[in-house]
């Protein structure tokens, strides 16, 4: 299974809310979906779920197009909107059978599916209980089991852990890993990066419409490899060593963070250790030398500005 | 056994998703047992004042037939007040909040509407089901019969589903909280205006005797075109209300012109049939003026729709030039929109000026007031709507697109109208001139209906109208042709190599 976002487009009047882009994401996967608020993150997953037209482009799942045939896609795709369940009337079970009658699922096997996704998110205890006597957490719960009801091959979930108390947020980590054992392609839009850096194999930075860097996490952390942090703890001489850092060639950048200094490098190891050298040689003491690791909030605090259109 | 379980499993299959949702939703809110049980609350305890009061004269002869009256109000009352305000409700606010998930199933718009209707149907078949026993128990009073009873009780059930479909209909269009709750109040007048409608008919009716009438073709003729109209009006509520729901991204337009095409051809039909059949213009009088409202109003809302198709659409246009040139008529557009409507105006006015000469004698409609003169009224408020639906496009498209979007034409059209009927009105009474003679009517040629007042100047009517939708055609013409050279087929894929 393989889901293609190919030159995907989306304006809204002036506004560039999807603006060319394109990556893909398989099988096993679980693809994080970043930007800041405003970034056109929902706009592109509605598109990918067929409840939005795209201006130009468009998603192909396994090869079936969501513009061409949505109702095929459908099929394949579980949608899990930021938007929590809303019939509160409703029992939980209730809830899910009306879903798996949405999608055509015979009575036959209707009880065992949808008795299957209860179990699978944890919902057998409280599957008679009504949706507006749950919690955010479970509603969350509630929402996953929904879009994953027809047993799609691709699962598109927006913002799934906001708003989550941290418990609740391991358990849907926990939960995610299970599918993609399954062999899901998951799609998972957040802007809480340390959710997605722990979970994801890949992810795509999005702002302003436009794709600002994709790959796997391995790849993404390569590239930040050339612009790393490295934090100077000297005995004496604070100000002193962060005037000469500011003339020190490879050195983009340096503060204060508390007793130590913190210095932006463009470059590789090398770098770092011909810095280490040349404040040694200066006579300067330290006390402590660490590059600090870039985890996907470092990429992304890196990549974007926060600009909204 | 198995085969009643295999036919069980298969009519499960077959009942729709939306339905038992909402059947679940209602029993499970004890809304339904709240109902039932104030309606056999207020029934006994009027049942009881009712006997106390009367007391001896309980065996009069019309007993039977108060009673039964009291009863049906009660029972259309609470039918009427509680189930369209909660299906209304229900799907407002599902419009409001999680539509978006339903389009994320397979389930289809009309699936939606098609659900809630039939689940509004079935409460009201629980209600009626408990309350008829009563109600016919009437019987053994006086004053009233067991056919007149399941009459008043059928007409007012068909009225209760034509009554849910039209909430249905209100609750499907995307207006803001405030609109949403002057219509909620409109609706609950309308309700109570139809409820005392409905139940001073039931009386005269019942005076009447139904027994006696439904002997008489007559009774069964005008039953049976009430039936036919009405049907045909919920019938287009509900394709209205399947479009307005239904996503942005197919042609949401298809449902609504085929269904129009269609009763406009079949009652054409009819009614030219019978015009010939019975000798009797009226007939196409009838069926001409009210077609020529409808499509006057839908050219409106046509002139409002969509400029730009979506990929979705494009790639469902036909690549036969033939064929596209007919689907043009039938899709999303405002362009194809105008024309469809432009083409049906003026094949009815066609046929009703044509037909003319097959008839010896004609309706009078007033002293001096001929068909003749009536058609070329009516011919000219038709180029009046015309020429505003084509200015209200053309002045949104070059001076407000970036205020007001496709879908706020008609009332741009609407205002244009407006101000064009009341500024020539305000000039002349700043300018002191008398608007009582007839021979100002200059400062009323703005005014679609003034043609009505002034039929002696109606030529002039005749040529500002011409000028008006020629000016509006001649404005909105090269828009016209770029729509249709505009429609096109899409090709597979085409939008992939656009961006690469």
């Amino acid at each position: 299974m393989q889901v293609d976002v190919v030159h995907l487009k989306k304006y809204f009047g002036s506004t560039r809310a999807v603006d060319d882009i394109s990556f893909s994401f398989g099988s096993g996967r679980i693809f994080g979906f970043v930007g800041p608020n405003g970034a056109g993150k929902t706009t592109a997953i509605r598109i990918m779920a067929t409840l939005l037209d795209p201006l130009e482009g468009d998603v192909l799942v396994d090869g079936i197009s969501v513009v061409e045939e949505p109702e095929k896609a459908r099929h394949l795709l579980g949608y899990m909107p930021d938007s929590l369940p809303t019939h509160s009337d409703m029992t939980v079970h209730d809830y899910l059978d009306f879903f798996a009658r949405a999608f055509g699922i015979n009575s036959k096997r209707r009880h065992s599916v949808v008795e299957e996704v209860e179990q699978f998110a944890n919902l057998m205890q409280i599957r008679e209980k009504f949706l507006k006597a749950l919690s955010k957490g479970m509603k969350q719960r509630v929402s996953l089991a929904r879009s994953l009801v027809h047993n799609p091959s691709v699962l598109i979930m927006d913002e799934p852990a906001s708003g989550l108390d941290p418990r609740a947020r391991v358990e849907l980590r926990e939960l995610l890993k299970i599918l993609a054992d399954q062999g899901k392609a998951i799609l998972i839009s957040s802007h809480i990066l340390t959710e997605l850096a722990e979970i994801c194999h890949g992810a795509v930075i999005i702002e302003q419409g436009k794709i600002l860097q994709a790959g796997s996490i391995d790849e993404l952390n390569e590239l930040m490899q050339q612009r790393r942090i490295i934090t100077v703890r000297p005995i004496a001489k604070l100000d002193e060593m962060y005037k000469e850092l500011l003339q020190t060639p490879h050195v983009e950048q340096v503060s204060y963070a508390g007793a130590a200094l913190e210095i932006e490098t463009l470059g590789g190891e090398e770098i770092s250790s011909d810095i280490l050298a040349q404040l040694v040689k200066k006579g300067y003491r330290i006390a402590e030398f660490r590059q600090e690791q870039a985890d996907l909030e470092d990429i992304f605090m890196n990549l974007t500005k926060g600009e909204v259109q | 056994m198995i085969t009643f379980s295999g036919l069980a499993n298969r009519f499960e299959g077959m009942i729709n998703p939306i339905a038992v949702k909402e059947l679940r939703q209602a029993v499970q809110g004890k809304f339904i047992m709240g109902i039932l049980l104030l309606f056999l609350t207020v029934a006994v305890i009027i049942l009881g004042v009712v006997s106390m009061l009367y007391g001896e004269e309980f065996n009069d002869f019309n007993s039977g037939r108060d009673i039964f009256l009291v009863f049906l109000g009660l029972l259309m009352g609470t039918c009427l007040l509680f189930l369209p305000l909660c299906a209304g409700v229900r799907l407002s606010f599902e419009r409001a909040d999680n539509v978006d998930l339903l389009y994320a199933t397979t389930l289809k718009a009309g699936a939606i509407i098609r659900g809630k209707l039939l689940s509004s149907t079935i409460l009201c078949v629980i209600i009626y089901s408990i309350c008829t026993p009563f109600m016919t128990l009437t019987y053994l009073l006086r004053g009233i019969d067991l056919l007149s009873i399941f009459f008043c009780l059928g007409a007012s059930f068909l009225m209760m589903v034509g009554v849910f479909q039209i909430v249905l209909f209100l609750a499907s269009l995307p207006v803001n909280r405030w609109f949403k709750l002057l219509l909620a109040g409109g609706v609950l007048f309308g309700m109570t205006m139809l409820l005392v409608g409905a139940i001073i008919l039931a009386e005269d009716l019942l005076r009447s005797g139904i027994g006696s009438m439904m002997t008489t073709r007559e009774f069964w003729l005008v039953l049976g075109l009430i039936l036919v109209l009405v049907g045909m009006a919920e019938g287009l509520l509900y394709v209205l209300s399947v479009a307005i729901i239904s996503p942005s991204t197919v042609n949401r337009a298809l449902p609504v012109r085929l269904y129009l095409t269609s009763i406009w051809l079949l009652t054409g039909a009819a009614c030219v049939g019978c015009a010939f059949y019975y000798v009797a213009y009226e007939v196409i009088m009838i069926w001409g003026i009210s077609s020529l409202i409808i499509f006057g109003l839908t050219l409106m809302a046509s002139i409002s729709e969509r400029e730009v198709l979506g990929p979705r659409i494009r790639r469902s246009i036909p690549q036969k030039p033939l064929r596209r040139m007919a689907a043009f008529f039938f899709y999303s557009g405002a362009g194809g929109g105008f024309l469809w409507c432009t083409l049906i105006l003026a094949v009815t006015f066609g046929v009703m000026t044509y037909s003319m000469p097959f008839f010896p004698r004609f309706p009078r409609l007033g002293f001096s007031y001929t068909v003749e003169a009536l058609n070329f009224d009516v011919a000219c408020v038709l180029l009046y709507f015309a020429g505003y639906a084509l200015m209200g496009a053309f002045v949104r498209r070059k001076f407000l697109s970036r205020w007001f979007r496709t879908d706020m034409t008609w009332g741009i059209a609407a205002i244009l109208t407006v101000i064009f009927c009341v500024v020539p009105i305000v000039i002349a009474f700043f300018l002191k001139v008398n608007l009582d003679y007839e021979s100002n009517y200059m400062w009323y040629l703005g005014n679609p209906g003034a043609i009505f007042w002034f039929s002696r100047y109606s030529e002039r009517f005749l040529i500002a109208g011409s000028v008006w939708a020629g000016l509006g055609l001649l404005l909105n013409l090269r828009w016209l042709i770029n729509q249709i050279n505009q429609f096109q087929p899409l090709n597979n894929h085409k939008a992939v190599r656009e961006g690469s």
